[in-house]
């Protein structure tokens, strides 16, 4: 995106181009811009355009600003939007070492300088340098610093015409234009830096004194060089944490605008630039993972708002639930459903990722299957049903396991499907045994459109217990890395109380003391639903569950 | 940690991926695979041997690079699946979406039958 606007990924700072002026798009292979109807228009090569296919070399112009569009033989690669292949033969007058700090330079040469005239010259550089500093280093803004630093450039060196900011980006690959200041507004604002010179100043940061053949407009028009002459410039390297971040440019078309003092100083000057700038981004960054992290508990809220506050009252059955979260929002998500002849839906689910993305996603999907449970009696066909709409959100790195149950508990009957979630564990109380049912399960939801699903019939005696979890019931981690395991809770449910309620009280004490402190990472949800024993009633009523946790409950 | 190693095989693309692929890892493996569909390469074999862990971010970048080439007529298909990962696709019953192979050579010659 081009364009006025702040978050424009060429930002260009001209009051006459539009907020969002045109864009560049990689469309069918080939990279593409398009004027968004700016109200001054797009050029390439001079030429007005709406929508144009790019070629290498081609010249963009919005306004005043001009790009050159160079095409790098990877597919993916990035556009570079700075030219750097200038054709001038640049001679370099003079560099300066900018590796070494200038003012540790110059305590080392204090020591050795005896003259007056130089200690006075030494100590005016020192207090420019160190008042520039202190009128940036509290900026933290970058839009704000950068035009600042180039105010200060031009300040310190009035014999300059046009100062320029580039800043290194995509891991040291492009070089972009971030500030412009020109003291004639017919000056070009566009910049052409010879090899030569970058390479000195970003692979040797060197800071560079040059004069260059100029190489503009006027030039072009026929005019000869010598009514110009050259074009003296100064380059240093910003250097923040011992690498390059970044380049500021001087130039001027007065015949020896620049002395080697000015190159020292103008080093000096880079170097607390670089400072600025890197507590800049800094700050940039700690407000981006604030605005993360905010996100982060916008999505949970949106989560827990999802999660059913009461349990299904229902006569002859005991319903319990349980559900941590892990430190960050994850994935889990369950619900309770009424539906028609006294039946009731249970859902559980594990959406994959994070965040709000995660949880818009669980939104959609918790009305959906609410929808679609009170149109279909059958579990594999809400699932079918389900799997197909979740296939329109387009969000194609997500995808959904969930197992969804119907119980009917006038017939005692449970129908059952899965897509791709664990097992339901069901602990049969005559006799004694346990199933893992996972012979039933399909695709989670979200793979494959045309996906389908099995339902698993069965019924219930007193004293049958139904668990549902999701895996971070299983994979809860002990502090050796160990994990919970799918047999150690088998043994668990085998051997743990018999009444509804309990049990489930029974796993989460287990499984809190295998994990003991060990940071969690992703949630756990546990649901069980059990036909209530009227023995287990009569000789134990303090067996009934008194407690039955759960966060999502209010 | 993950290493990828990328090659071309024809008009197959096929990916040998080692260590890790999880949260953390798997932006990188979404980069390869943006460009791999700018390049309209839709052929492409996953090469799981290296593969010691995966997650369900992990899952989500092969199910998001199935789901886009399958629009376009393609395919991604598996080599080599085994340890964690094998369990993971069994759970999740990955193996009805994608056609698993013992061998890389069996996964790429299948395109072209």
């Amino acid at each position: 995106m081009l364009g006025r606007a702040l978050d424009c990924q060429v930002h260009i700072r001209d009051l006459t181009v539009s907020r969002r002026h045109a864009r560049i798009t990689l469309q069918d292979g080939r990279f593409v811009i398009e004027d968004l109807g700016s109200g001054n228009g797009t050029f390439v090569n001079d030429k007005a355009i709406t929508r144009h296919p790019l070629s290498h070399l081609d010249v963009i112009k919005v306004c005043s600003a001009r790009f050159q569009f160079e095409e790098v033989a990877r597919p993916s690669a990035s556009i570079t939007m700075v030219g750097v292949a200038g054709t001038g033969k640049p001679e370099i007058v003079k560099t300066v070492d900018a590796n070494r700090p200038i003012l540790q330079q110059d305590t080392d040469a204090l020591t050795s300088v005896t003259s007056p005239k130089e200690l006075l010259k030494m100590a005016s550089r020192l207090k420019t340098i160190y008042a520039v500093s202190s009128a940036i280093s509290s900026i933290l803004d970058i839009d704000e610093l950068l035009p600042e630093i180039l105010n200060h450039l031009f300040e310190i060196f009035p014999r300059s015409q046009r100062a320029f900011l580039m800043l290194v980006e995509d891991e040291g690959k492009k070089l972009t234009p971030k500030a412009v200041k020109r003291r004639n507004a017919k000056d070009a604002a566009e910049l052409t830096v010879p090899r030569t010179i970058l390479h000195q100043v970003l692979s040797e940061r060197h800071a560079v004194l040059s004069h260059d053949a100029m190489e503009d407009q006027r030039f072009k028009q026929g005019r000869s060089v010598a009514n110009f002459g050259v074009r003296a410039m100064m380059c240093a390297p910003l250097i923040w944490r011992g690498e390059v971040v970044g380049v500021v440019y001087l130039d001027s078309l007065g015949i020896a605008a620049f002395s080697q003092p000015d190159l020292e100083l103008l080093t000096g000057v880079a170097g607390q630039a670089a400072v600025a700038l890197g507590n800049a981004k800094l700050h940039e960054e700690l407000l981006k993972r604030q605005r993360l992290e905010q996100d982060l508990h916008l999505a949970e809220r949106i989560q827990q708002s999802f999660l059913p506050r009461r349990l299904p009252d229902v006569v002859g059955y005991t319903f319990s639930a349980r559900y941590d979260p892990a430190f960050e929002v994850g994935g889990d998500f369950y619900d309770f459903i009424q539906l028609p002849g006294g039946r009731i839906g249970v859902v559980i689910g594990d959406v994959s990722g994070k965040g709000i993305g995660a949880a818009l996603y669980m939104a959609r999907l918790t009305r959906d299957i609410r929808f679609f449970a009170l149109a279909e009696p059958d579990p594999a066909q809400v699932l079918a049903a389900l799997n197909r709409a979740v296939g329109d959100i387009g969000q194609d790195d997500i995808f959904v396991t969930l197992l969804y149950l119907v119980l009917d508990p006038a017939q005692h009957k449970v129908a059952m499907a899965n897509a791709g979630h664990m097992p339901a564990v069901i602990r049969r109380a005559h006799p004694s045994e346990l199933h893992v049912r996972d012979e039933i399960s399909g695709l989670p939801l979200g793979v494959l459109p045309e996906a389908d699903y099995q339902t698993d019939n069965f019924e219930l005696v007193p004293g049958d217990t139904v668990l549902l979890f999701t895996d971070g019931l299983v994979e809860a981690m002990s502090p050796s890395r160990e994990m919970f395991g799918m047999e150690r809770l088998s043994e668990v449910v085998r051997s743990g109380p018999t009444s509804a309620g309990s049990v489930l009280e029974h796993i989460v004490r287990t499984v809190q003391s295998h994990v003991a402190e060990a940071p969690q990472f992703d949630d756990t949800t546990v649901l069980c639903l059990g036909y209530d024993d009227p023995a287990v009633e009569k000789t134990g009523p303090q067996e009934q569950p008194t407690l039955r946790p759960s966060r999502g409950r209010r | 940690m993950l290493d990828y190693e990328k090659k071309e095989r024809g008009d197959v693309t096929v990916f040998a991926l080692k260590g890790n692929l999880d949260a953390l890892t798997a932006p990188a493996l979404k980069k390869e695979i943006e460009a791999l569909l700018a390049a309209r390469r839709i052929n492409v074999v996953f090469d799981l041997s290296g593969l010691e862990l995966i997650d369900s971010s992990g899952v989500g970048a092969i199910v998001s690079l199935f789901k886009r080439v399958r629009t376009l007529q393609g395919d991604v298909k598996i080599a080599r699946l085994q340890g964690q990962p094998a369990e993971i696709f069994k759970l999740l019953r990955l193996d009805r979406a994608f056609e698993i192979f013992d061998t890389q050579d069996a996964a790429v010659a299948r395109f072209g039958s």
